[in-house]
């Protein structure tokens, strides 16, 4: 994923994902990521949680706007349930 | 012959009106078609419809129904124990990248159109599922309008545990919050498609995809004026 990620980001598109592995992050290396700690599979955090669902994108979104070094993974810790 | 030529069997007739049902005259035959159906390991094409009524139903066998519970049962392993995931980083023969390109966002967010990618192998019911059978998987994309019902959505990758990302396709496309946002005044709009892979691509395919398919899906996004995109693994 990381490696479309780029693709896309070398075409003039701001991008940033999810990350489910700091290992394989830090390897491919993306543009940005936010490292929420999910497990694989669940990378918005909960299925029919909408508000944590919500908050993680915002959350990512915002990364957008933040002056960040290019590859960052930003690493914030999410409560199961919000 | 491409794919579905060479995995097909040979076209069985379905009485008129039992389309989906095995009929009694290929009980043995139709038991084991519905099993395999059930467990998505076989997908049933209506081809054409007979003058003197019913239909040609064409079977197209994704996978071994063996093969979808080994991928499934290893992926559910993967998810309970995260230091194996780690393992496999440390291990495998991945891409490693010591640069990044980078583009700042070019208007405030409030303002930006935003569209999302996923590689959970989401796709719509009637599209052609991604292809399982292939160990180093399928590096093609499926385009999903963003005024989609989230829940027409359905999976093809056997590579994740999906049980929840089926039940609630924003776990892993977050198409509903992404209109939140929209409505709340955090986001400007989203692009008028979203876009979906499937991980897991290995050996050839690497190449289809960074060649091939994912810059044909950024030139969709530059078409379609899209400002930012977010992306999700799964």
């Amino acid at each position: 994923m990381g490696l479309i990620q780029r693709i896309i980001e070398d075409q003039e598109i701001a991008t940033v994902s999810i990350s489910l592995n700091l290992a394989i992050t830090r390897k491919v290396k993306p543009p940005r990521a936010l490292y929420p700690g999910f497990g694989l599979g669940h990378p918005m955090g909960g299925a029919h949680n909408a508000e944590l669902q919500l908050q993680v994108l915002r959350d990512a979104l915002n990364l957008l706007e933040m002056d960040l070094e290019p590859g960052s993974v930003v690493i914030r810790a999410y409560p199961r349930k919000i | 012959m491409n794919r579905h030529e060479r995995n097909s069997f040979t076209p069985w007739l379905l009485p008129a009106g039992k389309e989906g049902k095995p009929p009694l005259a290929h009980l043995i035959k139709g038991a084991w078609v519905d099993f395999h159906r059930k467990s998505g390991a076989v997908k049933l094409q209506r081809d054409a419809a007979l003058p003197c009524g019913g239909n040609v139903l064409t079977l197209h066998p994704t996978m071994s129904t063996f093969k979808k519970i080994k991928d499934q049962t290893l992926a559910k392993v993967y998810a309970k124990v995260p230091s194996l995931v780690d393992l496999y980083a440390r291990r495998a023969d991945l891409v490693v990248n010591t640069t990044t390109p980078f583009t700042p966002l070019p208007r405030p967010l409030r303002i930006c159109r935003v569209a999302l990618i996923t590689t959970a192998g989401l796709h719509l019911p009637e599209q052609e599922p991604f292809d399982m059978s292939d160990k180093n998987g399928d590096p093609s994309y499926r385009e999903i309008p963003s005024r989609v019902g989230v829940e027409r959505l359905t999976i093809t990758h056997d590579y994740f545990p999906r049980a929840d990302a089926a039940a609630d396709p924003n776990l892993v496309l977050p198409v509903d919050p992404l209109r939140e946002l929209v409505r709340e005044g955090a986001v400007g709009s989203i692009g008028p498609r979203l876009f979906s892979f499937m991980g897991h691509i290995q050996g050839d395919h690497l190449q289809t995809l960074t060649g091939t398919t994912a810059p044909e899906v950024a030139r969709a996004l530059k078409a379609d004026a899209v400002d930012a995109v977010f992306l999700t693994p799964v």
